[in-house]
């Protein structure tokens, strides 16, 4: 049998916006740091620190307005996350910050900043590349400009932890957890995700499904996902997002029945999505929506029935 | 302050290890060819006040240090003596610091430093309350208008 090492530190403990200050505290919890060590490495952090204000700011003056230096210091411990993000396991993390130099771990935070930079920067023109035709304002605005936004405002040296932009346009799964260009790639990823989902139906139906003031404020993925989820409800294939009045029938008589959580079992089954896809993950809701529809007896609001 | 920066620091208002009163007697060298030295006493009393007056300042040191520098400014002006020596490095301290806030950062430590010795030694004829309240205060107006 095959023994494995259980890390003591569990994810629930560390907090992806706060990754540095999480695993600290989760060291001192977790009895894997000593008051003692935790203090030095608060001060060795304290010691980076100046070590970026002079880099920054050395050559003007010795000291900074302590905003300054609070925004340098939530940007040195974002970027030092970043890295340390990247090691296996919680346990592992706070052995890379007890034993190398945290000057090295800063740069290699930087480095992998970039790739994740670089990562935005393809994402974002396959974001743009596979954008929905539609006359939601946020999401034209999101797909176009915003990513390329970020990209030139983004500054890791000082202000890593920000993204600058605030991202209207809210897509169907948002990111609470991430700061920086972690949350900027994650939600590129998401949208990319959602424009080459509603990309597999045809471009007019999707076109007449967001000529609505749903579809020019609401998700354009989650109105997609809940019609195509009719037409599996309806026992319709997939070539097309058109439900007649018949079909609502179908629905009411087919799956009156079912509760929310059977009703997104079997919609994942129909559907055939993959557990811990992002599709998987918005079933849930869809499901729940689509169930109270059919309690209620109408679908106003939530499918587009001709 | 940030809170993590806050919590992580605690009362400390300087990131260097604070240039001990020892470090700060070095300039001694310089000084006493002109006749003043700070004594041990007066060297942690200047170091202390440089502290609150950061803390006071909302402003955090992460370098060297401004006293060395003063030190190097003033004490071949014609108007400091034994007697006023340690009494105006503090009051010189206080006077840096809260213009440092008040120019924005237009201005770096060694062209500050500049000025108040032009001034004090200049228009100002040794007195830091002229220093402060008029020559500086226009400076700083000045810049603000820029």
């Amino acid at each position: 049998m095959e023994i494995q090492k259980r890390s003591l530190i569990t994810p629930e403990m560390l907090d992806g916006k706060a990754f540095v200050e999480s695993l600290l505290e989760a060291g001192l919890e977790t009895g894997l740091l000593s008051e003692t060590e935790h203090a030095r490495l608060q001060y060795s952090l304290l010691e980076l620190l100046a070590s970026r204000l002079e880099a920054l700011y050395g050559k003007e003056t010795s000291s900074v307005p302590d905003e300054v230096a609070g925004e340098v210091f939530e940007s040195l411990l974002y970027t030092l996350g970043a890295f340390l993000k990247t090691a296996p396991d919680g346990d592992a993390a706070l052995a890379m910050l007890r034993e190398t130099d945290p000057a090295f771990l800063y740069q290699k935070g930087l480095r992998r900043l970039q790739i994740l930079t670089r990562d935005v920067r393809v994402l974002a023109g396959e974001v743009f590349a596979t954008r929905i035709p539609c006359k939601n304002g946020f999401y034209n605005t999101a797909t176009g400009k915003e990513l390329y936004g970020f990209l030139r405002s983004y500054r890791p040296r000082s202000h890593a932890h920000e993204h600058g932009q605030f991202m209207y346009y809210a897509t169907a799964l948002p990111c609470r957890d991430l700061a920086g260009v972690e949350y900027i790639r994650r939600y590129a990823v998401s949208l990319l995700w959602e424009n080459r989902f509603c990309g597999l139906f045809p471009k007019e139906e999707v076109a007449s499904l967001l000529d609505s003031p749903a579809g020019r404020t609401e998700n354009i993925f989650l109105l997609v996902l809940k019609q195509a989820c009719g037409r599996v409800l309806a026992g319709q294939d997939l070539s097309s997002l058109v439900l007649t009045a018949e079909d609502g029938e179908t629905i009411r008589l087919l799956h009156g029945d079912k509760g929310a959580k059977e009703l997104t079992a079997f919609l994942a089954a129909a559907l055939r999505v993959t557990e811990g896809s992002y599709p998987a993950a918005c079933l849930p809701a869809v499901g729940k929506e689509l169930a109270a529809a059919i309690q209620r007896g109408s679908f106003r609001n939530v499918l587009k029935v001709e | 302050m940030s809170n993590k920066l806050q919590a992580f620091k605690k009362n400390a208002a300087s990131l260097t290890r604070s240039k001990d009163a020892d470090k700060l007697l070095l300039y001694n060298d310089e000084s006493i060819k002109h006749g003043l030295v700070l004594t041990k006493e007066q060297a942690v009393k200047l170091l202390e006040t440089k502290d609150e007056e950061l803390r006071y300042n909302g402003r955090l040191e992460f370098g060297e240090g401004v006293i060395g520098k003063l030190i190097t400014a003033f004490c071949d002006s014609p108007y400091m003596n034994r007697q006023n020596y340690s009494q105006n490095l503090e009051r010189l301290v206080e006077i840096f610091y809260y213009y440092k806030n008040e120019t924005d950062g237009q201005l770096s430590d060694d062209e500050l430093i500049d000025y108040m010795k032009t001034f004090f030694n200049g228009s100002c004829e040794g007195s830091l309350e002229l220093l402060e309240s008029r020559e500086l205060d226009s400076l700083a107006r000045a810049l603000r208008r820029k």
